[in-house]
């Protein structure tokens, strides 16, 4: 007898972490999707205003495009972006774009 | 009178560089064109000229947003803000009732013309009425737009058909709501203005190679 209630004891534990396991890997999961669809990417609402959800495919066509105005405000978005963007891909982007318009030495002046 | 944006080497550049990136078939690509081309100056008064960059600046950054971000809808919001229809009022209003200028020398490089007195003087009466969205600031932007570009002593007169045909594109939504006017920017299509407008960048493009 005690053995079986040791045994059914083993068994409502095991029960008990394979339910927490099970939510704790749901949670995980539903970040993830989150993440692939708007990894936190807060710094595309400094544009317009929207709070649209981009993925990195998009996200990576505003880096280029900001980097084609290359305007004071467009240069202050990219950086905010550098420390927002989650996306390693769109991150590098963001450097390479910086790196470009602020070796340009027409940006400097272009608002005349 | 005659107003004119003032193009030296490395503006012209960058406003080539952003309309050769102009993408979409709706009239939103040609309201940037115009922000991006917007005088800068009225040849012979300085404070008409300050007036202009006063409107323009803003308006410009807020195309350069939407040329950015290329929304799939536009909010009457993202495009002008009440102060900007104050400054556009002024500025209009000023140029109506302006003396005819001095004979002073309008800039090396810039994108120059004619500005039809008659034409604003009719659309800052239906300014003064239309609300926030509307089509008539940009029909006044396009009245304005210069048609010859000048760059070292070469002239290219390559946007007077553009201008046209715009500014009567935009005249012929001024009696729809604005609502009708924001759709447009994001739908439908005008293939003989896109190729008008593709002539005029080309113009501006081999202007920029010039002066390069």
């Amino acid at each position: 007898m005690p053995l079986v209630g040791a045994l059914v004891l083993l068994l409502l534990v095991a029960a008990v972490y394979v339910a927490a396991e099970r939510r704790r890997l749901a949670r995980e999961t539903a970040a993830s999707a989150i993440a692939l669809r708007s990894p936190s990417a807060n710094w595309t609402t400094l544009i317009l205003g929207d709070t649209v959800s981009l993925d990195v495919r998009e996200r990576t066509a505003i880096v280029r495009r900001l980097g084609v105005v290359a305007s004071a405000w467009a240069i202050a978005v990219l950086e905010s972006a550098l420390a927002d963007e989650p996306d390693a891909s769109v991150r590098e982007a963001i450097w390479q774009t910086l790196i470009i318009v602020r070796t340009d030495e027409s940006t400097f002046s272009r608002n005349t | 009178m005659t107003a004119a944006l003032a193009l030296p080497p490395h503006s012209l550049l960058h406003r080539v560089r952003v309309l050769e990136h102009l993408t979409g078939s709706g009239l939103l690509m040609h309201a940037i064109a115009l922000a991006l081309l917007l005088p800068n100056r009225v040849v012979g008064s300085q404070e008409l000229s300050r007036s202009l960059q006063h409107f323009g600046e803003p308006l410009r950054e807020r195309c350069e947003r939407l040329f950015v971000r290329a929304p799939r809808e536009v909010r009457a919001e993202q495009i002008e803000s009440e102060e900007m229809r104050v400054r556009l009022t002024e500025v209009v209003r000023a140029i109506v009732d302006a003396e005819p200028g001095n004979d002073a020398t309008p800039p090396d490089s810039c994108l120059i013309g004619e500005v039809a007195l008659d034409r604003i003087g009719v659309l800052l009466l239906e300014l003064e009425r239309a609300p926030l969205g509307s089509v008539i600031p940009w029909a006044i932007s396009a009245e304005l737009l210069g048609t010859t570009i000048r760059c070292r002593g070469v002239e290219y007169v390559a946007l007077t058909s553009y201008r046209t045909a715009l500014a009567r594109r935009l005249t012929g939504l001024a009696e729809q709501s604005p609502e009708i006017f924001l759709r447009a920017l994001v739908e439908g299509g005008d293939p003989a203005l896109q190729t008008q407008l593709r002539g005029a960048v080309d113009a501006l493009h081999a202007a920029a190679a010039l002066a390069a």
